[in-house]
């Protein structure tokens, strides 16, 4: 069988400045509700005071990180849902349809990325949907068209890849073997590798 | 006022979030123990009882509408409940829940022949068919967890736990209705006690994969046992009292204190 043609996200992570404005433009779009993120942006940080003789300098390690849904090649949350609310379109888009969800949060304990949010007034689960009524008119996601650094583009997973590399895991992200995310990142120069203990999320409270 | 707004607007809803968190998690927690205590509780009346066996089964009825009745709190939407059957294909959450479906009806089966007094009838091979479908639950119950992003979770462990958890919570419910006479009482409680023990050797075998914060709790865990222990001990060496259910209050808590830990502190990849 031929590989389907799925959209993914790039991010460049040297050029991302941690302003949000992804972020806000995906919640301003969607309207989304307080403590509901379907974009998120982790500020990555590690590091210490280091003594080289008679002086302490610095190593420190920072960058930031912009973090949607991946609509992943294999969704584990398509997988996990009890009620077959997580559907996958034939561009790789994955969707929660809101009529089947029983808001279990299932599908966000087998995320490792964070997408899927529990949207308390509605009492069902709800994530980044790719703006794929913005995709199906051929324009760009909110976010993508937001970011006033040009961090952030979109495009079938083999061209980006051909254009920009194939690195798909740096921290806090997990190896992309899991669930094949539709998503091609140009490392930062402190980027650490997944599943290091070198660095941490500055923000968790934020995100 | 713009603090008050703030307050309304933001801090607020976070409070009822962090409410409504604890509430789903607590609903989670107790439908877990609820369905195994229930699986369980059915085997040990099976094998083992022998004067109250229609209340033992009864009983088992009042905790799987009770475990029911739990489960529901813990969906956002309560009323679809029925769509979780949906996704059995890939789903081992709908395959749970069709194993308690079959589960309540093989209750319901078992609850008519002892009632006809036809059990004599179904032999020791029958018997253990009516056993099956609890087996199969705990073990649907179990797959919930084995997942691949989530590695605190997905090991062997996690099966072995859940059915000592079963024998155990099982067990603890069936002396409580059955009363079982002064030597079969002691094996009993002293067949908890060990299930108890191997329950904190598997969460200790678990404990190297969640992260450091749970093994405080998994100490914790072991220090309600050692508080028990010699209650156990003097419970033996006298004859039975009230204090029989001040040691079985310890057990069941042991047990819901290791379920806490194995729901809090999870160890995943990823965010």
């Amino acid at each position: 069988m031929a590989k389907q043609h799925y959209y993914a996200f790039y991010f460049d992570a040297s050029a991302c400045s941690g302003c949000k404005a992804c972020q806000i433009a995906c919640k301003d779009k969607y309207d989304l509700i307080v403590g509901v993120l379907w974009r998120r942006v982790y500020e990555v940080e590690g590091g210490e005071w280091v003594k080289a003789g008679e002086v302490w300098q610095q190593d420190v390690q920072v960058y930031n990180v912009s973090l949607a849904c991946n609509h992943c090649e294999k969704p584990i949350c398509l997988e996990v849902c009890p009620a077959g609310a997580i559907t996958q379109r034939n561009d790789g888009i994955v969707l929660i349809d809101p009529e089947l969800c029983i808001g279990c949060e299932y599908c966000a304990w087998a995320c490792p990325y964070g997408a899927p949010q529990y949207d308390h007034v509605r009492g069902v689960m709800t994530k980044c949907t790719f703006c794929y009524d913005l995709i199906d008119q051929g324009k760009a996601p909110a976010c993508v068209s937001a970011c006033p650094m040009r961090a952030l583009d979109y495009g079938l997973k083999e061209e980006l890849e051909a254009k920009y590399g194939a690195a798909a895991a740096i921290f806090p992200l997990p190896r992309a073997v899991l669930t094949e995310p539709g998503l091609v990142i140009t490392p930062h120069r402190h980027a650490a590798p997944a599943n290091s203990k070198e660095v941490h999320i500055a923000n968790q409270e934020e995100v | 006022m713009p603090r008050l707004r703030i307050v309304k607007r933001c801090i607020l809803p976070t409070r009822r979030r962090y409410k409504l968190k604890n509430v789903k998690t607590s609903a989670l927690l107790a439908f877990s123990l609820l369905a195994q205590a229930v699986v369980g509780e059915l085997r040990w009346v099976m094998a083992f009882a022998e004067k109250r066996y229609l209340v033992g089964l009864a009983a088992v009825g009042v905790l799987l509408g009770l475990a029911i009745f739990t489960s529901l709190l813990h969906l956002g939407t309560p009323g679809d409940a029925y769509r979780a059957v949906r996704n059995w294909r890939t789903s081992w959450l709908s395959r749970e829940i069709i194993a308690l479906l079959v589960f309540v009806l093989v209750w319901a089966m078992s609850l008519v022949l002892y009632n006809q007094g036809l059990v004599g009838n179904l032999g020791s091979i029958g018997l253990e068919l009516l056993n099956l479908p609890g087996l199969v639950l705990v073990y649907c119950m179990a797959q919930v967890y084995m997942l691949r992003t989530v590695p605190g979770w997905n090991t062997f462990g996690t099966f072995l736990s859940f059915y000592f958890t079963a024998l155990l919570l099982g067990g603890v419910v069936f002396i409580l209705i059955e009363s079982p006479g002064d030597k079969k009482l002691r094996i009993a409680v002293v067949a908890l006690f060990l299930l108890l023990i191997l329950q904190i050797i598997t969460n200790s075998l678990l404990v190297r994969k969640v992260q450091p914060e749970a093994r405080h709790l998994a100490v914790f865990q072991i220090g309600m046992f050692l508080v028990a222990l010699p209650a156990l001990v003097w419970l033996l060496s006298a004859p039975i009292s009230g204090w029989l259910y001040a040691v079985l209050a310890l057990l069941v808590a042991a047990e819901i204190l290791g379920r806490f830990a194995f729901y809090r502190h999870r160890l995943r990849e990823g965010i």
